[in-house]
């Protein structure tokens, strides 16, 4: 009861209250799930590890069998 | 003879450039199959008939006035159900876009329609290509043609059911944890998810901007990379188009076809479905089989190792369900009554998701882009698994939850490598279960979607896989 308590009030916090209306149980899994993930994600150690966007590449390309 | 229902697009195109074969009765001939099967496919959620056979009219009108054509002339087309078609509706399978018509054609639609591509249908997907498969949409889910009882895979569901199921020979799918090559692997076909930046995404609904693919998704490697070769090119409107020259992918399979893979160096992840994720036993028999005859063909198969599939997967999912929550707070806070449970479900765990585990998983990113660069030195293609299981019962509620966790795609998602979903083979019949295909992952490095083509061209002529279809 508690916690369902608690995960209302958050959904309220979040503006979900009406979400949390259809499925408290799915709310209080979610949570779970989320911590599950992120305490599974390695913690970056180096100061300058960058975010990169994805689409800027480095590797030449210029070594392709195909091109050969 | 083939099934006519089962030629190629490249086949197709020749035989109407050439008048051997009219486009208006061949799309006929499609549309009365669509109408016949799909009751029970449910791959269409918009069937274009009208509009689509009046354009196949005007294709044989321009064969016959001598009319330069496309490459893709009078050869129909499927789009998943969240890219945009100008005058049709984007449902995005959600009662949350009902009545919403795209005014704008997306910028892959206006590039096959120029090649001379005709719109058949929007295809069923899972509700905003991630929730799924629901039995609580307007639209039902879409089913195996292999076995109507099983799962399509998705989130590209219809898609891949419609080309397996010979209503049409070419469809768009989009993918940004796999939902192109899962459906291709459960509906055995082949489905490409290539470099990020190498397809605009313009004007298709996003599910995270960072990770989302548009890609092709045909019954063959040649198909395939034709498909590839006309919606690829950089989009100034689209911001993470790479303005990248764009080989020619029809070049690349023919040397796989006539010159082969001989001397080519093949990197199995095999730890990615032997150790981190137990695949079944059907599924590793088959990828063994195939690098059987991929080693046969002259490849150099070596196994090579990376950071663990559950650490990849980890990083993409933080980085999917934040993005995904922040497209779909609005909708979530004021209309959740509106979209499916499964959707629902799936997009909340984005609402707990801190700013800071966001940014770390952004962080990891190029890391892991470095790691598979790192095996890429040394190979000219990696492979692993696609599915860790064949297909399976749709309305098994458990298996479905399992089987987007048990898959070796998202890496591919979260690097922007190249990743095609190959067809190598079938289960066995079982009791009442009929065959079911199996898929392999073929992964190259940046913007070398051709390497993928070669060896996936002659890992098809050397198997004919694409040339078993399923019943009907």
């Amino acid at each position: 009861m508690r916690h369902t308590d608690d995960a209302r009030k958050l959904a309220n916090q979040l503006g979900l209250l009406r979400l949390f209306e259809l499925g408290p149980s799915q709310f209080e899994a979610a949570i779970k799930a989320t911590q599950a993930l992120v305490e599974n994600q390695p913690s970056p150690t180096a100061l300058h590890q960058e975010p990169a966007h994805v689409c800027d590449f480095t590797r030449q390309t210029s070594n392709l069998i195909h091109q050969q | 003879m083939t099934n006519p229902a089962f030629r190629s697009a490249l086949d197709l195109a020749a035989a109407i450039r050439e008048q051997r074969l009219s486009a208006a009765n061949n799309m006929k001939h499609l549309l009365a199959r669509i109408e016949t099967l799909d009751p029970t496919l449910n791959t269409v959620v918009t069937l274009n008939a009208e509009a689509a056979l009046t354009e196949a009219h005007k294709a044989d009108k321009a064969v016959s006035d001598g009319d330069a054509l496309g490459p893709l002339h009078g050869v129909p087309f499927g789009l998943k159900d969240i890219i945009d078609a100008a005058g049709l509706p984007t449902t995005a399978h959600s009662k949350i876009f009902a009545g919403n018509i795209a005014t704008e054609d997306s910028t892959v639609t206006a590039k096959l329609k120029q090649s001379g591509a005709l719109l058949v249908g929007k295809l069923a997907t899972h509700e905003f290509a991630f929730g799924g498969p629901s039995f609580d949409l307007p639209w039902p889910p879409a089913r195996n043609p292999w076995d109507t009882r099983m799962f399509t895979g998705g989130s590209s569901s219809g898609s891949g059911a419609a080309i397996a199921a010979g209503f049409m020979p070419l469809a768009l799918g989009t993918d940004t944890g796999g939902s192109v090559r899962n459906p291709a692997s459960l509906c055995g076909i082949v489905g490409m998810k290539a470099t990020y930046g190498r397809v605009s995404r313009r004007g298709v609904v996003p599910l995270a901007f960072s990770l989302d693919h548009v890609g092709p998704m045909t019954r063959t490697v040649s198909d395939n990379a034709a498909l590839l070769q006309v919606i690829s090119g950089y989009d100034p409107r689209d911001r993470a188009s790479a303005q990248v020259p764009v080989p020619d992918y029809l070049s690349a399979v023919e040397r796989g076809r006539t010159q082969g893979i001989k001397g080519m160096r093949i990197g199995v992840i095999r730890h990615f479905f032997e150790k981190d994720m137990v695949a079944d036993s059907r599924v590793v028999n088959a990828i063994n089989a195939s690098l059987h005859v991929l080693a046969d063909l002259g490849a150099h198969i070596t196994d090579v190792e990376t950071q663990s599939l559950q650490t990849f997967s980890n990083v993409n999912r933080i980085i999917l369900l934040s993005e995904a929550y922040a497209v779909h707070q609005h909708w979530l806070q004021s209309r959740p009554q509106d979209y499916a449970a499964m959707t629902r479900e799936k997009l909340l765990p984005g609402a707990f998701i801190r700013a800071v585990d966001y940014v770390q998983a952004l962080r990891n990113r190029p890391l892991f882009t470095a790691e598979i660069d790192t095996l890429l030195d040394d190979a000219d293609v990696l492979v692993t698994a696609s599915s860790m299981d064949p297909p399976f019962p749709i309305d098994d509620s458990e298996a479905v939850a399992r089987c987007y966790p048990r898959s070796a795609r998202p890496p591919f998602n979260l690097t922007g490598h190249p990743a095609l979903s190959l067809p190598i083979g079938f289960t066995e019949p079982d009791d009442d279960v009929p065959v079911l295909p199996l898929g392999l992952q073929v992964i190259g490095r940046h913007f070398d979607e051709a390497s993928i083509y070669r060896v996936a061209s002659a890992y098809e002529q050397a198997t004919n896989w694409s040339e078993v279809y399923p019943p009907h």
